[in-house]
């Protein structure tokens, strides 16, 4: 295939490797702002990959008081596991510690129609210790639980979907400071769209990693190609001697359209600034084709 | 409105059972079929083109009632779906039993109204009703889930009996309001000077469930929808039965 470059850029033939997930969306309200903001960074945080957190969430967009329902500024969370069972296990126990214990906080169904449902009040209600009390509106049901300043609400259960786990994208620049400019450039440019998610830190992950490792205990280590120090003992290293630093993307995301759009925002605003900026070439994370069936070619995501 | 509409025919009031006259069990019959059928009606029966006139349209659209100078009673009673507007007063056991849907009385509702018909364990089950006027006696009664909202005000025994649903009034109710209450809601659009028998104060606050309420109830134009406040009085009660159901006063 003929070599794509973008703005001087280097795009790489070939491809981000992605896998099947479970997710569901939350709504999260509180009083203010800021304490929807500390809500949902408990509610998120250690949350990166399923490799150690067993999900994988993040904010997928704030929202004003008039798209919640109780009237209140709130966020939509987005949260990945990798089955139905897991992902319940997980958002009970995310919104029991999280989500329940922060003040004025509720928690509502961000996805509403959907064949199966995982408990969210329905599993916590208990907390009550019988005083919580179901309040059904129209066929939404609700459960109000006493705490300590008031009541939590919580919806009863929340629907799940099939969604797409490890879209992802690597930008190689000349150094740090640069590549993580692009990065930065490349997350402000997927965040505002819809169903989406970065679930590292800042939206960025520095240590991508490889399946297996020389020990036996870990399922994953370092992705040595990728690490520009190992360069010169790597015998497969696929960075070039003027690249100094490698950041990555990961995306999760509702269906393989909203992948795609995604790669594509995150790169075109990674090389916009072009080699000037610092920016050699972006590639992709795959393991040959075993992870998962998704497969989003750059030069296809980009053409 | 494009269902079927049915407008009384005569002056002189008359009672009528129109608890035969369901969106569910008319949707797809001609308005002849329909106008065949027999209600019963002042210890008789009538057909229904006798009592009143119909207008073409499809019942699973809603039914049209206008009822002049009838006494309609039961009007909506067990139904499970679809609309009811009834451009008028109803009698008494309007939506009683009622399991889904939406009754709309522009006018006055007798007693009972989303209470439970003679001989059934339960009252209302599920779906809206909103009432424009005033309500009689026993609103509510033994209702298990749902919503009936009142513009005007109910009389005695609201909620009584409750095992769980909402009940929003927003004049205020006559004697013994939540009287045996399991659970369930009585709202009240104005505020109490002590708390009812069988209940206690349990403070005033704000009730962030109350803007769900209030979002279940956009389009209905009625009193708790336009209200703009969430802040209300709770009594907790009745004590005899477990404490478990409220009366919040808006404050």
């Amino acid at each position: 295939m003929a070599e794509l470059q973008i703005n001087g850029v280097r795009i790489e033939d070939t491809f981000a490797e992605a896998f099947p997930m479970t997710y569901t969306r939350l709504v999260i309200t509180a009083d203010t702002p800021a304490w929807v903001d500390a809500a949902t960074s408990s509610l998120t945080g250690f949350a990166t990959s399923v490799i150690g957190c067993g999900c994988e969430a993040a904010v997928e967009r704030l929202l004003t008081p008039e798209e919640t329902p109780d009237s209140r500024p709130g966020a939509a969370v987005m949260i990945f596991g990798m089955s139905t069972g897991d992902l319940a296990k997980h958002v009970v126990n995310r919104v029991g510690q999280c989500v329940m214990t922060s003040p004025g906080s509720a928690c509502y169904a961000g996805l509403l129609d959907g064949a199966k449902r995982i408990p969210l009040g329905g599993g916590l209600r208990y907390f009550g210790d019988g005083h919580q009390i179901a309040k059904t509106f129209g066929d939404r049901r609700f459960w109000r639980l006493p705490v300590m300043d008031g009541e939590f609400v919580c919806e009863d259960s929340v629907a799940v979907g099939k969604g797409i786990g490890g879209g992802n994208f690597l930008i190689l620049a000349a150094s740090h400071r640069q590549c993580l400019a692009a990065a930065e450039a490349a997350v402000a440019a997927i965040r505002p769209l819809p169903g989406i998610i970065l679930p590292f830190p800042g939206g960025v992950v520095r240590s991508g990693s490889k399946v297996g490792s020389k020990y036996k205990a870990l399922i994953a280590s370092t992705n040595t190609r990728f690490c520009p120090t190992l360069r010169a003992v790597e015998p497969e290293t696929l960075l070039s001697p003027d690249v100094e630093a490698v950041l990555e993307l990961v995306l999760d995301g509702t269906d393989e359209a909203t992948i795609r759009t995604g790669m594509r925002a995150g790169i075109a605003a990674a090389v916009a600034g072009g080699t000037g900026a610092g920016v050699l070439a972006i590639t992709a994370g795959n393991y040959g084709g075993k992870l998962g069936p998704h497969h989003f070619h750059l030069h296809k995501v980009m053409a | 409105m494009s269902g079927l509409s049915l407008t009384y025919r005569g002056d002189a009031g008359i009672m009528v059972d129109m608890s035969a006259l369901l969106p569910e069990r008319l949707a797809g019959l001609t308005a002849d079929a329909i106008a065949g059928m027999p209600l019963p009606c002042g210890g008789g029966s009538a057909r229904i083109g006798d009592l009143f006139e119909l207008s073409a349209g499809d019942a699973a659209e809603g039914l049209l009632i206008r009822p002049g100078g009838a006494i309609l009673h039961r009007v909506g009673a067990g139904m499970t779906m679809g609309r009811i507007l009834v451009a008028g007063d109803a009698g008494n056991h309007a939506g009683a039993g009622m399991i889904g849907g939406l009754l709309r009385i522009d006018g006055k509702a007798g007693d009972s109204l989303g209470g439970v018909l003679p001989g059934l364990p339960l009252g209302m089950r599920g779906g809206l009703i909103s009432v424009g006027g005033d309500a009689g006696d026993r609103v509510g009664e033994r209702m298990r889930r749902g919503i009936v909202v009142v513009d005007g005000r109910a009389g005695a025994y609201s909620a009584a009996f409750t095992v769980a649903g909402t009940l929003a009034v927003a004049g205020g109710c006559g004697p013994h309001p939540g009287f045996g209450m399991r659970r369930g809601t009585l709202l009240l659009g104005r505020p109490a000077s002590a708390a009812p028998d069988g209940f206690a104060d349990g403070g005033t606050r704000d009730w962030l469930f109350l803007h769900l309420l209030r979002r279940a109830l956009e389009g209905t134009g009625s009193w708790f929808e336009r209200a703009g406040t969430t802040r209300a009085h709770r009594f907790i009660g009745d004590l005899a039965e477990g404490g478990r159901g409220e009366i919040l006063a808006v404050v």
